[in-house]
């Protein structure tokens, strides 16, 4: 393999990883106070709202519907509203984030639901507000279930970010399809396999070792 | 200290449950109330309704002089900070060790971590938790978990604690000393408890005054040792009788036909019940000595309910009819509890 498919690589590398990176950030900071607000607004819960409720639902589950080559292709318009550009990897991150809060959001809405409802009661009983439940009882409770979310969330970012390679968004997926498919560089398919696997491996591992680190249940 | 005024407590819905109806209940400062009752009877709801977290259909809580259900919700997260409550299942936050458990509630009033600390390492000692501080519930058996459930009820100086079938999930030693806790708290503190319970055994180990609940109503109330020797209703001698048997076991009548009525023949069965010390009179003796009546005891047996000692005999009078009435005259004017329960023949 020549010096320049190994910095072609390299900088593929790089590109996945800052689409992973972005899109996991601003997913987290929406998709779990989302996930969060799906479990409170629902009946009979700490701040029952069910005509906010539908609404948040119908919308994930909207999003979530669509298949994300698709949804990448749908919003181009929305993607250079926000990123000034529809091609690259900035421009990528827009679809993969859109795709990501909802996903996130329903993991997020099913760890909060575990939390024992017997807590949950314990702590209005000592004059918790909602905004101290959700912070000092639900998220810490849910804490393990939440990082194992994110690890899942992480693994699917990098294989989807794969996807947005190919309208153009770069990553380790962009030199695949060109160099490995489109030019049949057997080699060149094989090692961006080879990365992607490894590095799904270390998220996982990583992921694993810390929500058993703060389970202590 | 507590006030229910005509509770009413309706869920709504595809079948209409009418869960509390009617209940009147006044409790006072210091002392530890017991309400028991089959599950479903309407217990859960009724301490729920104590701290609002139940609200009731109708009605007025009253807690220390301040109606909770005419609070805000903001006004009523305030009062029961002075409403502690512990549960069957302790509800433990799994992720925080004993000490930050008991510490929450403070956390949650927004003390700093010195008053915290201050305030809560006497009460982990009351509850014999201090080499403890550090582990986390998973690593507790049940009853250090209800302890660390007590200690955080207690962690905010409340002027009442709720029990919540505190100790259904426990084995009978370990009920034995979270009750033993209990009581040692209310007597300390002079703290005001109100627990439910299925669990007869409970209501005699620490309770002064008991309310039987069934359908949602209270259908019998009184001082624990009252509701023990004379339970009115059925549902009462029921659980009354799962700790003490006031009735002649089957067996005793094996050689033995049960009248109703004074037949030819038959011998009258008394039963003979008496609380406390309340008589230094020699009863069976006297009677053989005084009306020549000889006494054959049936059964009988001495419980305590606390400190009170409450003894029941069921004897036969054999003798003369004229002499065992009159001797039956004479238990009655006796200050002990004596009842003629039936006729005997011996069946032959």
């Amino acid at each position: 393999m020549s010096q320049q498919i190994i910095n072609l690589l390299i900088q593929g590398f790089l590109e996945t990883v800052q689409m992973t990176v972005i899109s996991t950030v601003v997913a987290v900071l929406i998709g779990v106070p989302l996930g969060v607000i799906l479990v409170i607004t629902s009946r009979g819960h700490i701040m029952q709202n069910e005509g906010l409720n539908k609404v948040l639902g119908a919308i994930v589950n909207a999003t979530r519907s669509i298949p994300f080559i698709i949804l990448m292709v749908a919003i181009i318009p929305f993607t250079r509203l926000v990123a000034g550009t529809s091609i690259g990897t900035t421009a990528a991150c827009v679809p993969l984030t859109l795709a990501a809060i909802p996903f996130l959001a329903r993991l997020v809405e099913t760890a909060i639901k575990e939390v024992n409802g017997g807590v949950i009661e314990a702590a209005q009983s000592m004059g918790a507000t909602p905004l101290q439940i959700i912070w000092k009882v639900l998220l810490p409770e849910a804490l393990p279930t939440l990082i194992d979310n994110i690890t899942v969330l992480i693994v699917n970012l990098i294989s989807y970010s794969a996807m947005a390679g190919a309208i153009g968004g770069g990553g380790l997926g962009d030199i695949a399809i060109r160099y490995g498919y489109q030019r049949f560089q057997g080699d060149v398919m094989l090692a961006t396999i080879i990365i992607l696997i490894v590095l799904v491996q270390v998220i996982q591992s990583l992921g694993d070792y810390l929500s058993r680190k703060v389970n202590k249940k | 200290m507590i006030e229910l005024k005509q509770i009413q407590k309706i869920y709504e819905g595809a079948v209409r449950v009418e869960a509390l109806k009617e209940i009147n209940v006044t409790i006072q400062e210091g002392e530890i109330f017991g309400v028991i009752g089959q599950s479903g009877a309407g217990k859960s709801t009724l301490i729920r309704c104590i701290n609002m977290l139940e609200r009731p259909t109708s009605g007025s809580v009253i807690v220390d002089g301040v109606d909770l259900t005419k609070l805000n919700t903001a006004e009523l997260r305030e009062e029961r900070k002075h409403i502690g409550m512990i549960f069957q299942h302790f509800n433990l936050l799994s992720s925080r060790t004993v000490y930050e458990n008991v510490a929450f509630p403070l956390e949650l009033q927004g003390l700093s971590k010195d008053e915290i600390r201050e305030r809560i390492l006497p009460i982990l000692d009351i509850v014999k938790l201090s080499d403890r501080l550090d582990n986390y519930p998973s690593q507790l058996s049940g009853g250090q978990k209800q302890r660390v459930g007590i200690a955080r009820a207690l962690a905010s100086n409340p002027k009442v604690l709720l029990c919540d079938e505190a100790t259904s999930a426990l084995d009978p030693q370990t009920t034995k000393s979270i009750l033993a806790l209990l009581k040692d708290i209310n007597r300390r503190l002079n703290l005001t408890i109100v627990l439910i319970t299925h669990e007869m055994n409970v209501i005699k180990e620490i309770c002064d005054r008991v309310a039987v609940i069934e359908g949602g109503t209270i259908i019998e109330e009184g001082p624990v040792v009252d509701v023990f020797t004379e339970p009115k209703e059925a549902t009462t001698k029921e659980f009354v009788s799962a700790i003490i048997s006031h009735d002649l076991p089957e067996d005793a009548l094996a050689h033995l036909t049960l009248n109703e009525s004074w037949v030819e023949g038959a011998n009258p069965i008394v039963r003979l019940t008496f609380k406390g010390n309340v008589t230094d009179e020699p009863v069976v003796a006297s009677i053989i000595r005084k009306f020549d009546t000889d006494v054959s005891i049936l059964f009988g047996g001495v419980d305590y309910i606390q400190d009170m000692s409450f003894g029941h005999l069921i004897v036969e009078l054999k003798g003369e009819r004229a002499k065992s009435e009159a001797a039956i005259n004479y238990l009655h004017n006796l200050p002990i509890g004596s009842e003629v329960i039936g006729y005997v023949t011996a069946n032959h």
